[in-house]
């Protein structure tokens, strides 16, 4: 009972030992971005302030510059009165010219780094991430990773995260997608489009119609918003309620066929919906349109040779020998992409 | 035979599953995937049912010599070696356990240092563990199979949090299947056999066994047990890595879990890290009672005094082990003493123990 109690008293004293933070003692980083400026980084960071009555915005910025990637939060303890933590940081910016010269080096860290979580997005913008960050500092807290998350869920931007990153740049047969954040001229955030690398090499920007096209061919779950031309001056508008995607590999090509179930939001006056030849004849439009805007876009991704949508993990799933350098020297560029398209207007409305 | 234990000492034999099942799964399950995809990649969990079914026959071997009547090693090395001879062997034992207490204690504190506490030091926690290890193992044998109850149970509820890396997992990451050859699975099945070391603890504990031949198959039922969960385990791995992230990942199991994001929490590791500590305190008590019980038996030490004296030497032991090479290169150093002593030596002692009772018996006849 004696050597319980002195255990225990013990177990107690140590437990002191522990470290203790205080919520509003702390800074917990939201968003990161990083800058180039010559050859060094400028750093961001984008914090919520708990404890003042500071009026106006919730969120403030910290700036720092160094050589290294993870140096930067040592010039932002250079300028905190507390600690920085890193555990909650969920969106990471890139402007393009960071990407293009040190995301092996930011990635590398990411791998070893504990303390970030695998949900984390990386996105590029072709802005600087000081503006992206800037801008949404005037915004709630989370406006930014909230933003991009419900694009990812339920727009049109294809789904990525920290754990996805890292399996395309260390896997084989996949190249590294990221989403794009811009700034519009009028002053609005938005998604747009994504950037490809081949390895570490910033390779190909795609606009937002691709990137949705990529998301397609990539994501688990299909959603997002279509717009497509059907004829003169004709457009329609869907919404993707679901789909599901089949590929089927030979050795000379690839076949992807879709079936995709789609809300009608807007469609040609001149289209009466419940007449049934009127309603196919729309459909096999709207199927011929999407299958070669889709062929485009692999044919892009072809001839620059990156592969974000994974076709070289699939082969390599498919083949008992496979080989990276081989398959895209040889066999990627050749591939022969045949999309199949079944569109089935499973819902237009509540009016006629 | 020597080694009688007094009946109110014993446990149900069914308990034998909890000891065997927590010994087994313990800081192995953190990292273990990394090191066996080295030698076959994706098909790795075929190796992982290789080893789980050559190690149920090494436990065959290891309860037919303990068994009828029922004895521990110590008897069994004195059987076949000799007084003298055997308990020099026997001693050795007392440096293979303590080595295995060392090198869990040292890689669990690296894993708090690494993922936690960066700035805490190793005798801080070092010192800390040392505490509630002495507590528990002076409870006794008896106290030590509950709290191996304990750590079954938690270990088998946080199976259940694969649920959410198996969501973000792709398929296509387990093809294609059986493209190794034999020799990369055999070199897999090899590093994987070491994630089920720790049930050859048996060899000094089973003598506590009531009624040990009917509830042996619990022994049985604990290591199936243990290579189901390992091989779930493997197989949810290999879904949401691709094969090079995962062979740059120390610790697979805990990247995973940083994929969970619940309301009140935003980072699930760090508990998970908390509640290993239930789950790995087995894998350090078991064998250091070993090296008490070998003591006991040995020089008819007391226990009590010897512990201090083992927890002592670990916790100096402990100290030079300031980083991460040092900490792999014990842990391989382990694995390996660890995959010899029983894949060869218990092999090795069934043959010889067998052999020498014919050969007694025959002489008893003429």
């Amino acid at each position: 009972m004696k050597m319980i109690g002195l255990s225990l008293s013990l177990a107690l004293v140590l437990s002191g030992c522990a470290k203790l933070q205080i919520i509003d003692e702390i800074k917990i980083v939201q968003s990161l971005g990083y800058d180039m400026e010559g050859q060094a980084i400028k750093g961001f960071a984008s914090y919520p302030l708990y404890k003042t009555t500071h009026r106006g915005s919730p969120l403030l910025l910290m700036k720092g510059q160094s050589a290294t990637v993870q140096g930067i939060t040592a010039s932002f303890t250079a300028q905190s009165q507390f600690p920085i933590a890193l555990g909650q940081t969920r969106t990471l910016v890139l402007s393009e010219d960071f990407a293009k010269h040190r995301i092996s080096e930011l990635i590398h860290s990411l791998l070893r780094d504990p303390v970030m979580g695998s949900n984390t997005t990386v996105v590029l913008t072709n802005q600087t991430s000081n503006k992206i960050l800037t801008h949404s500092l005037k915004q709630p807290p989370y406006y930014f990773s909230n933003l991009i998350e419900q694009n990812m869920k339920e727009g049109n931007t294809p789904t990525t995260n920290l754990n996805i990153l890292l399996n395309q740049y260390f896997g084989e047969g996949q190249d590294i997608f990221l989403p794009i954040v811009n700034i519009d001229p009028d002053g609005l955030l938005h998604m747009d489009g994504a950037g490809i690398f081949k390895r570490e090499k910033f390779t190909l920007q795609i606009n937002r119609q691709e990137a949705f096209f990529l998301k397609l061919l990539k994501d688990k779950n299909l959603t997002g918003q279509l717009e497509l031309a059907t004829g003169k001056n004709e457009h329609i508008l869907m919404n993707l309620l679901n789909g599901k995607r089949n590929i089927s590999l030979t050795n000379e090509k690839a076949v992807v066929s879709f079936v995709l179930h789609v809300q009608v939001k807007e469609y040609p006056a001149t289209v009466n919906l419940l007449d049934n030849k009127e309603m196919s004849d729309l459909k096999s439009r709207v199927e011929d349109e999407l299958q070669r805007k889709i062929v485009a876009v692999i044919e892009k991704f072809q001839s620059r040779n990156v592969d974000p949508a994974g076709f070289g993990e699939l082969y390599r799933g498919k083949l008992k020998e496979w080989n990276e350098e081989d398959f895209y020297r040889d066999t990627y560029p050749k591939l022969n992409f045949i999309i199949h398209t079944e569109v089935i207007f499973s819902q237009s409305g509540v009016g006629s | 035979m020597h080694c009688a234990v007094k009946e109110n000492y014993k446990i149900s034999g069914f308990l034998v599953f909890f000891l065997i099942h927590s010994t087994q799964t313990g800081i192995g399950m953190l990292s273990f995937q990394r090191q066996i995809i080295e030698g076959a990649g994706q098909d790795s969990w075929i190796a992982v049912i290789i080893a789980g079914l050559c190690l149920h026959i090494v436990l065959w071997m290891m309860v037919k010599i303990l068994n009828n009547p029922s004895k521990d090693i110590i008897d069994v090395h004195r059987y076949c070696f000799g007084r003298f001879l055997g308990n020099a062997v026997s001693l050795l034992l007392i440096g293979y356990f303590f080595i295995i207490a060392l090198t869990v204690l040292l890689a669990y504190i690296n894993i708090l240092q690494v993922w936690i506490f960066p700035a805490l030091k190793t005798w801080e926690l070092s010192l800390a563990l040392l505490i509630i290890l002495y507590y528990l193992i002076t409870g006794g044998f008896r106290v030590l199979t509950g709290f191996c109850f304990f750590s079954v149970l938690l270990s088998t509820g946080l199976m259940f949090s694969l649920y959410f890396p198996l969501q973000h997992g792709q398929l296509n990451y387990f093809f294609p299947i059986f493209n190794h050859s034999f020799s990369d699975l055999l070199k897999s099945s090899q590093s994987s056999s070491v994630v089920f070391l720790g049930f050859e603890s048996l060899l000094l504990y089973f003598p506590f066994l009531k009624s040990p031949q009917t509830n042996i198959k619990w022994a049985h039922f604990a290591l199936l047990f243990s290579t189901i969960k390992y091989l779930a385990l493997l197989i949810v791995t290999l879904l949401y890595f691709s094969q090079g992230h995962l062979s740059r990942t120390l610790w697979p199991t805990l990247e995973m879990m940083k994929i969970i994001e619940v309301p009140f929490l935003e980072r699930f590791e760090y508990l998970f890290i908390f509640i290993w500590l239930m789950i790995i305190i087995p894998t350090v008590c078991i064998p250091l009672w070993c090296c008490t019980r070998l003591t006991k038996r040995l020089f008819a030490l007391k226990p009590k005094l010897f512990l201090v004296v083992v927890l002592a030497f670990l916790f100096i032991a402990a100290q030079p082990f300031n980083d991460q090479t040092k900490i792999y290169a014990l842990s391989r150093f382990t694995s390996q003493i660890g995959i010899y002593f029983v894949i060869a030596y218990i092999p090795l002692l069934f043959v010889l123990y067998f052999a020498i009772k014919k050969m007694k018996g025959k002489r008893l006849a003429q």
